[in-house]
């Protein structure tokens, strides 16, 4: 049994050309929880889809390996084999295609070929995660996210981790859309799957709220503003910022906030001689 | 009850009951409640029934003409079948031009499920064939046809349909051949209260040309005419789907859909789509749905974070894209073998 190691150095990514991530620098072991804070429009979600491969954002410069595999070499199909899992904020929705099929293909894709699931093992594994979940019984049957209110998706995002074991699980505000009780129901089965798989996943956990957090205890609590990772703290950082908002924090850096930042950003229009000029040059 | 040939009985599966061979040496039968006559040996009442209907049909495609030797299968009335009828044609010649006429008396109900045996599949052919459906007054016909020949096979299918008071045509058609196919599929609701449904799925592969034309005609009032057509063009083939609904003047109350929907996989694949609706009637309802799409960028990064490749989560999404037509089939084991053709032709590597 390993202890898998996700680190990132550096890392500098930009959507349509606008830099979000300035230096992102984080290591995750198995067996750890992380939980990435900050407010909205600050890089939390372009971490994950940066990490995972999303073809949305562009990386700039800076390394991340999950064990030997350099992550953003690979495409994102071979990122999940190397044992990279992303719960998305938004999953699709694929009609047309059951649940069961759609995990029985992944699954046997991180198994490979001549090493293909049983359907027995998987029946009784996805069952169990169906249950474990409180999921409706005809989950198996329904169609990929197809109609599911926002509440079943995100707790089957929670049970696709849990069919296919990653090493490295990002959990992206998995908490939003859900009710209390779903919210109790994902939070203890992320902290078992953690703590039943020992050292062999860690977490990263992408939230607003403080009250996810008390049900997935994290080991470190990151501050994440303005592409960077400016504090890193305990539990008692969630609560503080949960409390006290980011104000403090930003004081305490010495840092403006992102909005004000973008709301002073110094917009150049280009003069318009348009009309006048043409009229000129045509000596109209 | 009498066995089916044992080579027969494989190719359908244990279950089946019921078929009809008909290939070189003639006609064979098993068990089935099917009586089958050439045109010239049925009774002239029947005869001239017949050709009255036959004379309504239209045929751009192929220029037949109901000869003595056009084969008439009948299901005589208040006949009920549950079990599926198999219909298998055997093709041993190079050219195949048949026409058939297909007959459910009025009160009947049946299944019926069309098969092609291709004896060399390495042989160049042309299949030429030219199908009339008849469902006579309160009768309930399904038909599927599914037809996955090999490059080498040149396919022109024409089917035509005659729906009469109050009775029911299902089509389930599906064009998984990789040579060059053309088809027409042309029913005409001619009593009041008849309804025709139509769904037809394809997948184009290579360098393959394909083109379908569904056409309802409804020609009474109370009718019910819906095509649906689903394909999914790969590699550099070209697709087109004509999809036409007629309302003749004095059919109120009568209601035509059509959904015509073709997805895209590869740069140089093409496809169209000309949905159309003939309407002279203004008590009617009558919708259409037309579009081509590519897969979603969003889609394909959902699934191959799942550890799907690029070719696999395709793949997963033209199924899934075929899969409500797929549904439709009421017979488990076609629906089966259906799946399992799909899933072949979709996983086939470039």
């Amino acid at each position: 049994m390993s202890q898998p190691k996700l680190e990132i150095t550096n890392l500098q990514a930009a959507v349509e050309d606008k830099t979000i991530l300035k230096g992102i620098n984080l290591t995750v072991r198995g067996g750890e929880i992380h939980a990435i804070m900050g407010p909205n429009g600050n890089g939390k979600s372009t971490l994950a889809g940066v990490l995972m491969g999303n073809p949305k954002y562009q990386v700039c410069s800076g390394t991340a390996t999950l064990d030997e595999a350099d992550l953003l070499a690979l495409p994102v199909d071979e990122r999940s084999k190397a044992g990279m899992f992303l719960a998305m904020q938004y999953p699709s929705e694929i009609g047309g295609v059951t649940n069961a099929d759609f995990l029985r293909s992944a699954v046997n894709a991180h198994r490979g070929e001549g090493n293909e699931i049983g359907l027995f093992p998987f029946v009784k594994k996805l069952n169990q995660s169906v249950k474990k979940l409180e999921m409706r019984e005809d989950l198996p049957h329904r169609y990929l996210n197809e109609g599911f209110s926002g509440g079943e998706k995100k707790r089957n995002e929670i049970l696709q981790m849990m069919m296919l074991e990653p090493k490295m699980a990002i959990l992206d505000e998995i908490d939003s859309g859900l009710d209390i009780d779903a919210l109790r129901i994902v939070g203890t089965n992320v902290t078992q799957l953690v703590k039943d798989r020992e050292q062999e996943m860690g977490v990263i956990l992408i939230t607003h709220y403080q009250r996810l957090l008390d049900y997935i205890q994290p080991d470190f609590v990151h501050v994440l503003i303005d592409g960077q990772i400016v504090k890193t703290g305990g539990p008692e950082l969630a609560k503080r910022l949960e409390e006290d908002g980011y104000d403090w924090l930003k004081e305490e850096l010495g840092l403006k906030s992102l909005t004000l930042e973008a709301d002073t950003e110094e917009t150049t229009r280009p003069a318009n001689i348009g009309a006048c000029g043409t009229r000129q040059k045509l000596g109209l | 009850m009498n066995m089916l040939p044992e080579q027969l009985q494989t190719y359908l599966g244990p279950d089946a009951q019921h078929a009809l061979v008909i290939g070189e040496e003639g006609l064979q039968f098993n068990n089935t409640p099917l009586t089958v006559n050439t045109l010239g040996d049925t009774t002239h009442t029947n005869q001239a029934y017949f050709q009255q209907v036959m004379q309504r049909t239209v045929q751009p495609l192929t220029t037949y003409r109901p000869a003595d030797d056009t084969l008439v299968i009948e299901l005589a009335a208040e006949v009920v079948v549950e079990q599926p009828l198999h219909v298998i044609y055997v093709h041993h010649e190079a050219v195949f031009r048949r026409h058939v006429l297909f007959v459910a008396q009025p009160f009947s109900e049946a299944k019926i499920i069309e098969h092609h045996i291709i004896a060399d599949a390495h042989q160049p052919m042309l299949i030429e064939q030219t199908l009339e459906v008849i469902v006579r007054d309160e009768a309930k016909l399904e038909y599927a046809s599914f037809d996955a020949f090999a490059e080498m096979a040149q396919l022109q299918m024409s089917r035509f349909g005659i729906v009469e008071r109050s009775a029911t045509l299902t089509w389930s058609l599906g064009s998984f051949s990789s040579g060059d196919t053309q088809t027409e599929n042309i029913t005409q609701l001619v009593g009041a209260g008849a309804t025709c449904q139509s769904t037809l799925m394809t997948i184009g592969m290579g360098e393959q040309k394909q083109t379908h034309l569904v056409r309802i005609d409804q020609l009474a009032p109370y009718t019910s005419g819906v095509i649906t057509n689903h394909g999914v063009m790969r590699e550099r083939s070209q697709g087109n789907f004509d999809g036409i609904g007629f309302i003749e003047k004095g059919a109120h109350q009568a209601n035509a859909q059509q959904e015509s929907r073709f997805m895209v996989l590869d740069d140089q694949a093409k496809a169209t789509t000309n949905p159309i609706l003939l309407i002279d009637e203004y008590d009617v309802t009558a919708g259409h749905a037309a579009s081509v799409g590519r897969v979603d960028e969003e889609t394909l990064y959902y699934l191959q974070s799942r550890g799907l490749s690029n070719h696999e989560a395709n793949a997963l999404v033209t199924l899934g894209f075929l899969m409500p037509l797929i549904e439709t089939v009421s017979d488990e084991r076609l629906r089966e073998k259906l799946l399992h053709v799909i899933e072949t032709k979709v996983s086939q590597h470039v």
